[in-house]
């Protein structure tokens, strides 16, 4: 069974657009990523360096951390940081080429983000 | 295909032993047409154990009840429904709407039970992708070709639409299932049955039927005298193919006025959609050909088309528009 402890993601193109004006999905989404007891950490860049010393900073698993990105060097920071990399599919055509790179899952907007949680966390061999 | 065992229990409680014995590993098997089409599809989430229900006695049949209204067995098959006389007399909407479903040999093997519970026929899911559906954690039809699978009112995780016809069709009767569940019989309205996109037993399905639950019955209230109905599909061919819009509708009239309204579109979101809102606009509305002129603007306002899926929604105001019109010809 597979548990997510925390979400980390650059603010970015996931919290707020390129001008810092905030996403209107992300502050529910946060609330309700809070109210399931995961955590939401904010990462300045997403590099395997960057990423590796935020997860060693709130002494988590990285095999229990979920990174949020919608580029091919997110994947691939988060991939060898021993991450869960799930794209955030701003743009369709892009997320579906970076489907290729075996991301672990993909939401369509931040909205969605607690539920693929719970979905992930019901998961058990006994699942339907 | 995966190797598969057969159980054929003769009663509703042997063949819910059986599906709580095996949980997620089981499946109900009726007509076969949506299970064994997912073992053909080669689906991570396909069955090991089909519980074939086709021996358990008293589940097919369409009678009338004492109060004017129509039982339907589970087991029925889709012909048998569109060749009822009772039916055609009673609710020839859902004669058509049933009629429409797919091609003649298959509705001659489906069940009403089975299309009201059917997956959904997304191609990736049915090609084999990781799906939500199938073991995996991702929409590809969000961000592929969704011109025709997948929903254009909006999604929860999959973005797949919700296939079936039966369920758009019954729903303007305020039709009802019964279950048989572990704790006894349940009754459902239709539109509780499918209620879009859920998370059950740790799997995403558009219905709210758990793994050892099995839907028994339809039921349908008698026909007001005073209602009139009408159903229209639109898909690319003529037969077999699945709805790209399609709208059940029924008004309930007192002359020339609408006293009350059911207004369901299926083929555009994860679920028969009832547009609620154009239903309480057209009510106190006096039926008329340029009634659609005024309802239309603010129908499907909370439409959220994908990139290549918008035309669902213009085709899904055509229907209302057209249904609206031949309603009051």
């Amino acid at each position: 069974m597979i548990r997510i402890d925390a979400v980390l993601f650059k603010p970015a193109g996931i919290l707020v657009d390129e001008h810092g004006v905030p996403f209107e999905d992300a502050p529910p989404a946060m609330a309700e990523l809070a109210s399931l007891g995961v955590k939401a950490i904010e990462v300045s860049a997403l590099s395997e360096v960057e990423l590796r010393r935020a997860v060693a900073d709130a002494a988590l698993a990285p095999d229990r951390v979920i990174c949020l990105t919608d580029t091919e060097q997110g994947i691939r920071a988060a991939k060898a940081a021993g991450l869960r990399p799930v794209l955030m599919m701003n743009d369709p055509d892009d997320a579906m080429r970076l489907t290729a790179l075996d991301p672990f899952g993909g939401v369509v907007s931040l909205h969605e983000l607690p539920d693929f949680i719970r979905f992930v966390h019901r998961q058990s061999p006994e699942s339907r | 295909m995966k190797q598969v065992s057969v159980y054929r229990p003769t009663t509703i409680e042997e063949a819910q032993a059986l599906l709580t014995r095996h949980g997620g590993e089981a499946a109900v098997y009726a007509g076969g047409t949506d299970v064994l089409i997912r073992l053909k599809n080669g689906l991570t989430k396909a069955p090991a154990f089909l519980v074939d229900i086709k021996h358990i006695g008293n589940l097919r049949y369409i009678k009338e009840d004492g109060d004017g209204g129509v039982r339907i067995g589970a087991l029925t098959k889709l012909s048998e429904l569109e060749d009822s006389p009772l039916l055609a007399k009673k609710y020839p909407m859902l004669v058509k709407a049933i009629g429409m479903i797919s091609s003649p040999e298959l509705r001659n093997a489906s069940t009403i039970g089975g299309d009201l519970l059917q997956e959904v026929w997304c191609q990736y899911l049915r090609g084999g992708y990781s799906c939500w559906r199938n073991g995996g954690y991702l929409c590809y039809g969000a961000i592929g070709d969704n011109s025709y699978y997948h929903s254009a009112m909006g999604g929860r995780l999959c973005y797949a639409v919700y296939p079936g016809d039966a369920a758009t069709g019954l729903m303007p009767f305020d039709a009802t299932v019964t279950l048989a569940t572990p704790a006894g019989g349940k009754t459902l309205t239709v539109e509780q049955l499918v209620p879009g996109d859920m998370m059950v037993d740790g799997r995403i399905q558009s219905h709210v039927v758990r793994y050892n639950e099995i839907l028994t019955e339809v039921a349908i209230p008698a026909p007001k005298t005073n209602v009139r109905t009408s159903f229209e599909k639109l898909r690319p061919r003529g037969v077999w193919d699945f709805a790209m819009a399609s709208l059940a509708l029924g008004l309930e009239m007192q002359g020339t006025t609408i006293s009350d309204a059911r207004v369901v579109f299926g083929g555009i979101a994860g679920k028969p959609y009832r547009e609620r809102d154009v239903e309480g606009l057209l009510k106190g509305k006096t039926l008329a050909a340029d009634l659609a002129g005024e309802i239309l603007p603010r129908a499907l306002v909370n439409a959220a088309p994908l990139k290549y899926n918008a035309m669902k929604i213009e085709m899904a105001k055509g229907l209302l528009a057209s249904g609206l019109a031949s309603l009051s010809a």
